[in-house]
């Protein structure tokens, strides 16, 4: 029973993080404000980061690590610029929103 | 097995994220669709063991494409503009070019085939060259840096200069909308 | 007699330090020995997959975005730490191990970062927060 019991538990973990993947796609789909989606995006990437892992260990070669980490980089970096964009260009309904708020 | 269903898995996700993107009619949540599309397509080169080309489309697809996608809309509007035409006509054409793309798999060989004709002609003579010429271990590293190095420079020239395009293009119309807003100021 | 005085001293925190090292060791080898470290590990996997889908449920059901942010950061901070720690536990001590710890440590700076953005972000551009959360929050600052 030990030897199979780590395969049972990466895939235990594997599942979760599809459903996970799915739950966040809804959201991302249907999130009501533009943030909803950002958040959406960025918790998607962090769920890549994290299956690219155990994909790793379940199939007994977790060499791919590295692509976990530039994953992790690239995540963090499309987030911040996706904000620096809305932050500081002010697009679209964000500008009108605030405006209206004066 | 598990990289059967995995893949499986892996394979409806991308199509239901495609199918959203043709549903959604906001272009930020498109782009950020987008991004999710190519994070899921890399994670499906990672299965396939094609490592470099999980790490390309993730700093292309999910990086850059983004970037780029959100700055071509704040020069242009956040909402799709309706269709006048119906989409009759580009759709047959996307079907008639995806049965083609799908006839031509047929003759493709089984993945992992060793007598794939990749496999059989100049392969085996460059990973029997590569630790004789050149002391790289990772044979495709050896092969894009020296054995086709001319054409990796033009790749890296073309890249750059597509690079420094962009650039240009974003400064000189940000520079040119600030002066307008100055000149109505 | 200082000079005594010192010496014994070194040699007895060198001993307590010895002895402190080799208790470990033995705890560790033991453990190994019985397993203990590979179901600390798969415990804190399964501990970690059951938080991710935690997160994502709550912020697929969650009603407004500021609660939504709150579920998300729960995959953020403890799904990524409860899996990688197992992934680690799991792999022994190793070059991957370092290269999970890199991973960790950049999402635990970068995890709580982003979300902080993304709730600036959305401060910023009028997003506002429902009215109890508010009052709550202004309760809090006096």
């Amino acid at each position: 029973m030990f030897e199979t019991m780590p395969h049972y538990v990466f895939l235990f973990a594997m599942i979760c993080l599809f459903i996970a993947m799915v739950l966040v796609l809804i959201r991302l789909y249907n999130g009501p404000t533009l943030y909803d989606r950002v958040l959406s995006t960025n918790s998607f990437g962090t769920h890549t980061v994290l299956f690219i892992g155990i994909l790793g260990f379940l199939s007994g070669r977790p060499d791919f690590l590295d692509i976990a980490l530039l994953y992790a980089l690239i995540n963090f970096v499309g987030t911040i610029a996706i904000l620096k964009f809305f932050r500081y260009r002010a697009i679209g309904d964000a500008l009108e929103k605030r405006e209206a708020d004066k | 097995m598990i990289d059967t269903v995995t893949n499986i898995i892996l394979l409806s996700m991308l199509v239901i994220t495609a199918l959203a993107i043709v549903r959604m009619d906001r272009l930020f949540a498109v782009v950020m669709l987008s991004g999710v599309f190519s994070l899921l397509s890399a994670l499906l080169f990672v299965t396939l063991d094609a490592v470099d080309v999980a790490f390309t489309e993730a700093a292309v697809g999910a990086g850059i494409s983004t970037v780029l996608l959100l700055s071509t809309i704040a020069l242009t509007k956040p909402v799709e503009k309706r269709a006048r035409h119906t989409a009759l006509v580009p759709f047959i054409v996307v079907c008639v070019t995806g049965a083609a793309l799908v006839y031509g798999t047929l003759d493709m060989p089984a993945f992992g085939d060793p007598n794939a004709p990749a496999l059989t002609h100049v392969g085996p003579e460059y990973l029997a060259r590569t630790p004789v010429d050149i002391d790289v271990p990772n044979a495709v590293t050896a092969i894009l840096g020296s054995y086709r190095g001319f054409d990796t420079l033009g790749e890296a020239a073309v890249v750059f200069t597509a690079g420094i395009g962009v650039l240009l293009l974003l400064s000189g119309l940000r520079r040119r909308r600030e002066d307008e807003e100055e000149d109505q100021a | 007699m200082r000079n005594l005085d010192l010496m014994l001293s070194l040699f007895r925190w060198s001993f307590y330090g010895f002895m402190c090292i080799f208790a470990v060791d033995v705890t560790v080898s033991l453990f190994t020995a019985f397993g203990v470290f590979d179901i600390i590990a798969w415990l804190l996997i399964v501990f970690g997959g059951i938080f991710a889908i935690i997160g994502a449920l709550g912020s697929l059901r969650f009603p407004d975005f500021w609660s939504r942010l709150h579920a998300a950061s729960i995959t953020d901070s403890g799904g990524v730490i409860l899996l990688l720690m197992g992934m680690g536990m799991h792999s022994g001590w190793n070059l991957v191990t370092f290269k999970l710890f890199l991973i960790g440590a950049f999402l635990f700076i970068t995890g709580p970062t982003s979300t902080h953005a993304v709730a600036n972000a959305a401060l910023v551009s009028g997003l506002k927060p429902p009215r109890q959360l508010r009052a709550d929050l202004e309760r809090d600052d006096d």
